[in-house]
C-alpha cells in the first residue's frame, strides 16, 4: 500500500502559511481504501426514494378520503415495493461503500479484484463492439422500463403491455395525423413567409442581355488584361485544366469609388457567353435571423444549376463590404475634402497628400473609434458586422469552399444505403467577383485562395487613363477642346476616376447651356472644375477690411507654396467662403510620390506658418485667430518629425513609448504639458526657425503677396496657373499677371493695403474700392469669353 | 445540534420509519370507487367476491337504474356471491353505485331509499303482502336520515327479517349525491346473532361508508 507522501520540498512551512503543510492529494488508485463520501451523499438518494415514498403515501390518502395516514403507509408497504426494493438496493450500496472507507482489503476485492477484472475483460473487447454491446444493453433497459410502464398502464404484464400498445398508436393514429398537420400548418407558415422573403435581390443576365463591353472602360487597361484572362479560363476551362490546373475562382475589384469597378463587372456581363448573375448589396441585409442564410443558399443552388447547364457561370457582388465581416475595422484613405474634420479656418488642403495623411491619421488618434492596424485603411467607421452578419457571411464562405462536395440526398445517402460510392459533383465553373471600395472590411477568410484568388486593386486611373477617358465623355458632347487641353486637363485632375470624370464633362456641358452654347470651350471646363472642386458659393460678402485680410491670409499661402512646395502645384486658391472655411488654396501633386522627406514637411510647415507670419507683417504683428489651424497643422508636423520620423535632433521614436492606445497625447488634452519637454522645446524651435525663413521669404515676396491677395479680391477664385501669373508676370486663365508687376500698380496696391490697415486699426470702413488694373477694366467672365477664344492657352 | 449529528438522526429515523412501515399491514382493507367517489373500508380479514359473479348476479340494471360499480367483501374464509343474498353466520358487506335516469330522479325519495333492496316502509310492505311475498319477522331496529357537508342525502336503516331458516339483520346505507345522479349504498348483513355479536365490526364499516365529491 502506498504510503501518503509529500512533494519534494513542500515539506517546510508554507511561506504565506507558518506551521501548515501541503500534503499531496493521492489519486483514487493509490488510496487504500475508498475516499470518504460526504453525508449528503450518503443519504441523498435515499431521502429522494423516502420522497418518492411519502409521496406515494400522500397519493393514496387524497384519493381516499377513508384512509389514514399510517393505514395509506402500510399499504403502499406493499403497493410500493418496487420503492422499497430500490431503497433496499441504495442501502446495501451505502454500506458497500462505507465498509470499503474503512476496510482496505475489502475495498481492493471490489476495486482491483471484482470491478479491475470486469474492467480487464471488457477491454479484450473492441472499443466498437463495446459500443455496440453498451447501446443494445441500453436498448434492452429502455424496453423493459417500457414494459413495466405499459404494463401498469395497461393493468397487466410488461410483456402483454407491448404488445398492447401498437394497437394503441394505432388507435390513437388520427389523433397523431391531426396533431402533426397542425404543426406542419405552423412550420408551412413560416416556411412560405422565409421562402418569400428569401427571393429577390439576385438578378441573372443571358449574353446579349448587357450591352457594356470592355471597350467602354477607360484607364483601367491593367486590371482589365487580368479580368480577360479569368474570363478566357472560364469560357475555356480545358486550357488550364488539361495542364493540372483550375480555373480562379474568385475575383476581387477593390479601389477608391467611381474608379470603374462596376463599370468593369458590366463589361464583363455584356462580353461573356455565359449567364451574368448580379447581386444587390442589400440582398444580404434581412429583418430576420437565417433569411440571409437561406438566400446565400438559394444562390449558390441556381449558380450551380447554371453552370451546369450552361458550362459556366459569373457571380458579381457589388459593394462586397455589404456582407460584412466577423471583426471591425476602421481606417484611413487618401483623398480628403477642403472641409475635414480639423477644426482650422482653411482646411488644410494646401499640404501635400502625404502630410495631409499622416495629420489625418493623427487626428484620427483621438477619436475613441479601435483603429486596427492594416493595410487598407480608409475613413469611414464604424464597418464591420453589417447586414451581412447573422450567419450569412459564413453560409457564403461554406458556399464558396463547398463547391466540390458530394451534393443531394439521393446522392449521399441512398447510394450509400445502397453500398454505392456518392457520385463526384460536376465541375461547377463559378467565376465570383466582388466589388469593394473598403476591402479591410472583408472577411480575412473571404480572401483566401480559393474563395477569391485574385485581388485586384482598381485605383485611380493614371494620367493617360484619364487622358483616355475624358477623350471618350467628351466624345459623347459637343465640344472645341484641342488634345493639348484634354492632356493639360488629365494633367490637373490627379484623383479623377470614371465617375468625376463623366461629371465634370456633365458640369461643363451644364456651364456652356447656361451660356445659350451647347458646344463646350476649355473655359466651361474650367468653371466647371472651379465649381466642382470649390463647391457653391454661400454667398455671403465679407465687409472690405475682412475680405482683404482673407484674401492675404490665403495669397501668403500660395505664394510660400509656389516658392517652397516643389511636389506640389496649386489647383485653386479661393476666398469663397464655405460650410466650415472661409478659403483655401488646393495644391495637387505633379506627380504620384510614396515617400516624404525633411525639406518637404519643412515647406509643408512653411506653408502653414505663412498665414501668421504674413498677417503678423502685413498688420503691424496684428494677427488674426483664423490661424489655429494652420498652427495646429505645423505642431504637429513639427512634433511628428522631431519624435516620430528621425527629422529633428534625436534618433529615438516616441512612437514606441507606452501611451495609450489610440491616443494622442496633445490632441486629446492629456499631455498638455509637451511643449515644456525637451521634445516639445525643439518642435518649438524648429517653428520659429521655420516661420523666420517663412517670414524672409514673406518679405521678399511683398509685392506679389499683395497681387495675389488683390486677385482673390478681385476674383474671389484663381486657379493655380493665376498665380503663377500673377507672381511670373504673364497672362492666366482668370488673372492678366502682367499689370501686377508695372510700378504705378504695385504702389496703387501698397496704398490700397495701406487704407486698409487705417481702416483695420480704426475699425472703420475702407474708403477706397479695389483696384483695377488698367489693362483688364472688364468683367471676370469677360476673361473667361476671352480665354475661351485662345485655343492654346498657356499650361 | 451539529450538521452531522443532524444527518446521523435523519438516517436513522429513515432507517426506522422505514423498519416500522416494514412490519406492519394495514388495519383495514379499503375499498374505493374512485370514478364515483365510493369509499370504505373492511376489516382485513374480509375477502372480496369475485367481481364477475357479483355482476352476474345482480343482473345489469336494477329496478331503480344501472350498476355503476359494484363490490362484495364476506366475512367467510371463503367467499361467495351467494353470501351476499342469502342468510350468513358471518357479516357480508355489498356496495353499489347504480346510475338514476331522469325519470328515476324524480321519484327518489327517503322512502324508496329505503325500500330499496327490501320493503321496509308499511307501505311497501303491504304492498308485498299483498303480493303473496313471504316476507316475515320485519322488525326496525334503528332509522336514521344523513345528510353531508357535501349535500348529499340519504338513510341508515337497521332492520331484521326472516326470510329464511335464520333470522337476519340488515344494515342498509343509502345516499344520493347532490345533483341526485347516483345512488350509493352499502349494505352489511348476515344473521342476527351474528349481526349482534361483530356489531362493533358492521359498524365501523359502515361508518367509513363515504361518497365523496361525485356528481
Amino acid at each position: 500500500m502506498p504510503a501518503r507522501s509529500r512533494k519534494p520540498g513542500a515539506g517546510g512551512p508554507s511561506p504565506g502559511h507558518p506551521g501548515h503543510v501541503h500534503v499531496e492529494r493521492l489519486r483514487d488508485s493509490e488510496r487504500p481504501t475508498r475516499k470518504p463520501m460526504a453525508m449528503w451523499d450518503r443519504l441523498k438518494f435515499l431521502a429522494l426514494l423516502v420522497l418518492l415514498w411519502l409521496v406515494l403515501v400522500w397519493s393514496d390518502m387524497a384519493n381516499n378520503p377513508v384512509i389514514g395516514f399510517v393505514d395509506a403507509a402500510r399499504q403502499q408497504v406493499t403497493m410500493a415495493a418496487w420503492v422499497e426494493v430500490l431503497i433496499g438496493l441504495e442501502v446495501l450500496r451505502q454500506l458497500h461503500f462505507l465498509v470499503s472507507e474503512h476496510w482496505s482489503r475489502y475495498h481492493r476485492l471490489w476495486s482491483r479484484g471484482i470491478f479491475g477484472r470486469t474492467e480487464r475483460a471488457s477491454h479484450r473487447l473492441s472499443d466498437w463492439t463495446r459500443f455496440r454491446v453498451a447501446r443494445a444493453l441500453k436498448w434492452l433497459i429502455f424496453i423493459a422500463l417500457l414494459a413495466l410502464i405499459l404494463g401498469k398502464a395497461y393493468h397487466t404484464s410488461p410483456v402483454h403491455g407491448l404488445f398492447l400498445l401498437p394497437g394503441t398508436i394505432l388507435h390513437a393514429l388520427p389523433i397523431i395525423l391531426y396533431v402533426m398537420a397542425i404543426v406542419s400548418l405552423g412550420i408551412l407558415q413560416f416556411v412560405a413567409i422565409f421562402w418569400f422573403m428569401s427571393r429577390g435581390g439576385v438578378d441573372v443576365y443571358f449574353p446579349d442581355d448587357v450591352s457594356t463591353r470592355f471597350s467602354d472602360v477607360w484607364g483601367q487597361d491593367h486590371v482589365l488584361e487580368r479580368v480577360k484572362e479569368n474570363m478566357l479560363f472560364l469560357e475555356d476551362p480545358e486550357s488550364i485544366e488539361k495542364h493540372g490546373g483550375h480555373v480562379p475562382g474568385g475575383i476581387l475589384l477593390w479601389g477608391p469609388p467611381g474608379t470603374g469597378k462596376t463599370l468593369m463587372a458590366e463589361a464583363v456581363a455584356g462580353e461573356t457567353g455565359k449567364p451574368y448573375v448580379f447581386v444587390d448589396p442589400g440582398a444580404f441585409i434581412n429583418m430576420f435571423f437565417g433569411v440571409g442564410i437561406l438566400k446565400v443558399k438559394s444562390l449558390f443552388r441556381r449558380l450551380r444549376k447554371l453552370a451546369v447547364r450552361y458550362g459556366g457561370v459569373i457571380v458579381f457582388f457589388d459593394e462586397a463590404d455589404s456582407l460584412g465581416n466577423r471583426g471591425g475595422s476602421v481606417g484611413v484613405q487618401g483623398n480628403y475634402s477642403p472641409s475635414s474634420r480639423f477644426d482650422a479656418c482653411h482646411g488644410f488642403c494646401y499640404l501635400s497628400s502625404d502630410t495631409q495623411s499622416a495629420l489625418f491619421a493623427e487626428s484620427l488618434k483621438a477619436s475613441p473609434a479601435p483603429r486596427p492596424p492594416g493595410r487598407f485603411r480608409q475613413m469611414i467607421p464604424g464597418m464591420g458586422m453589417g447586414g451581412g452578419g447573422m450567419g450569412t457571411l459564413q453560409a457564403l464562405l461554406t458556399e464558396m469552399s463547398g463547391l466540390k462536395k458530394p451534393r443531394g440526398f439521393f446522392n449521399r445517402v441512398v447510394r450509400r444505403t445502397l453500398g454505392l460510392r456518392p457520385k463526384p459533383p460536376p465541375k461547377y465553373r463559378i467565376l465570383i467577383m466582388m466589388a469593394t471600395n473598403m476591402p479591410s472590411a472583408l472577411d480575412e477568410a473571404l480572401l483566401r485562395p480559393g474563395r477569391l484568388d485574385r485581388v485586384y486593386r482598381v485605383g485611380y486611373p493614371s494620367k493617360e487613363g484619364r487622358r483616355r477617358t475624358y477623350e471618350g465623355y467628351f466624345g459623347k458632347v459637343k465640344n472645341q477642346l484641342t488634345a493639348e487641353q484634354i492632356d493639360h486637363l488629365a494633367t490637373i485632375t490627379p484623383y479623377a476616376t470614371g465617375a468625376t470624370i463623366k461629371d465634370l464633362v456633365n458640369e461643363s456641358l451644364i456651364v456652356a447651356l447656361r451660356d445659350d452654347r451647347d458646344t463646350i470651350i476649355w473655359t466651361d471646363v474650367l468653371r466647371a472644375k472651379l465649381l466642382k472642386s470649390v463647391g457653391p458659393s454661400e454667398g455671403v460678402e465679407y465687409i472690405e477690411r475682412e475680405r482683404h485680410a482673407v484674401a492675404l491670409h490665403e495669397a501668403c499661402h500660395a505664394v510660400v507654396s509656389y516658392r517652397v512646395q516643389k511636389r506640389n502645384v496649386i489647383d485653386t486658391a479661393t476666398i469663397q467662403k464655405g460650410a466650415d472655411y472661409l478659403g483655401f488654396v488646393k495644391p495637387i501633386p505633379i506627380e504620384e510620390q510614396f515617400t516624404s522627406w525633411r525639406n518637404e514637411y519643412e515647406a509643408d510647415i512653411m506653408v502653414s506658418l505663412a498665414s501668421l507670419v504674413g498677417e503678423r507683417m502685413f498688420f503691424d504683428g496684428d494677427s488674426s485667430s483664423g490661424v489655429s489651424g494652420d498652427l495646429q497643422n505645423a505642431s504637429r508636423i513639427a512634433l511628428a518629425m522631431e519624435g516620430l520620423w528621425g527629422m529633428g535632433g534625436q534618433y529615438a521614436s516616441y512612437a514606441v513609448t507606452p501611451a495609450p492606445h489610440d491616443a494622442h497625447p496633445v490632441a486629446d488634452g492629456q499631455d498638455r504639458a509637451v511643449f515644456e519637454t525637451t521634445l516639445g522645446k525643439r518642435a518649438e524651435a524648429h517653428l520659429a526657425e521655420l516661420a523666420d525663413r517663412t517670414g524672409a521669404l514673406l518679405r521678399e515676396n511683398r509685392s506679389n503677396v499683395l497681387a495675389v491677395g488683390h486677385a482673390l479680391e478681385m476674383h474671389k477664385t484663381i486657379t493655380g496657373q493665376d498665380v503663377s501669373a500673377i507672381i511670373d508676370g504673364t497672362e492666366g486663365p482668370v488673372v492678366d499677371g502682367r499689370p501686377y508687376h508695372t510700378p504705378e500698380f504695385s504702389a496703387t496696391l501698397e496704398e490700397y493695403h495701406l487704407r486698409v490697415m487705417v481702416a483695420h486699426r480704426g475699425r472703420d470702413g475702407v474708403p477706397l474700392p479695389v483696384p483695377v488694373p488698367a489693362a483688364k477694366q472688364a468683367e471676370p467672365i469677360s476673361a473667361w469669353k476671352q480665354q475661351a477664344m485662345d485655343p492654346n492657352p498657356e499650361p | 445540534m451539529r450538521l452531522r449529528q443532524l444527518y446521523r438522526v435523519a438516517a436513522l429515523g429513515i432507517v426506522g420509519f422505514l423498519a416500522a412501515g416494514c412490519s406492519l399491514a394495514p388495519q383495514y382493507t379499503y375499498v374505493s370507487d374512485s370514478a364515483d367517489s365510493a369509499y370504505f373500508k373492511v376489516p382485513p380479514s374480509w375477502h372480496q367476491v369475485n367481481e364477475t359473479s357479483l355482476q352476474s348476479a345482480e343482473g345489469s340494471s336494477t329496478q331503480e337504474g344501472s350498476y355503476l360499480w359494484s363490490e362484495a367483501y364476506d366475512a367467510n374464509v371463503k367467499p361467495s356471491v351467494g353470501h351476499v343474498f342469502a342468510a350468513t353466520a358471518q357479516p357480508v358487506a355489498y356496495a353499489s353505485v347504480i346510475s338514476l335516469s331522469s325519470t328515476e330522479r324524480s321519484q327518489i325519495s327517503f322512502n324508496s331509499m329505503r325500500d330499496l333492496l327490501l320493503p321496509v316502509t308499511s307501505a311497501a310492505r303491504n304492498a308485498a303482502s299483498a303480493d303473496h311475498e313471504e316476507l316475515e319477522g320485519f322488525a326496525s331496529l334503528s332509522d336514521q336520515v344523513l345528510t353531508d357537508g357535501s349535500h348529499n342525502r340519504g338513510i341508515r336503516e337497521i332492520f331484521d327479517y326472516d326470510l329464511g331458516t335464520t333470522p337476519e339483520t340488515f344494515d342498509l346505507t343509502v345516499l344520493t349525491n347532490s345533483a341526485t345522479t347516483k345512488l350509493y349504498f352499502l349494505l352489511v348483513q348476515c344473521s342476527a346473532t351474528c349481526f349482534e355479536t361483530n356489531y362493533p365490526q358492521i359498524s365501523d364499516v359502515v361508518n367509513s361508508f363515504t361518497v365523496g365529491g361525485g356528481s
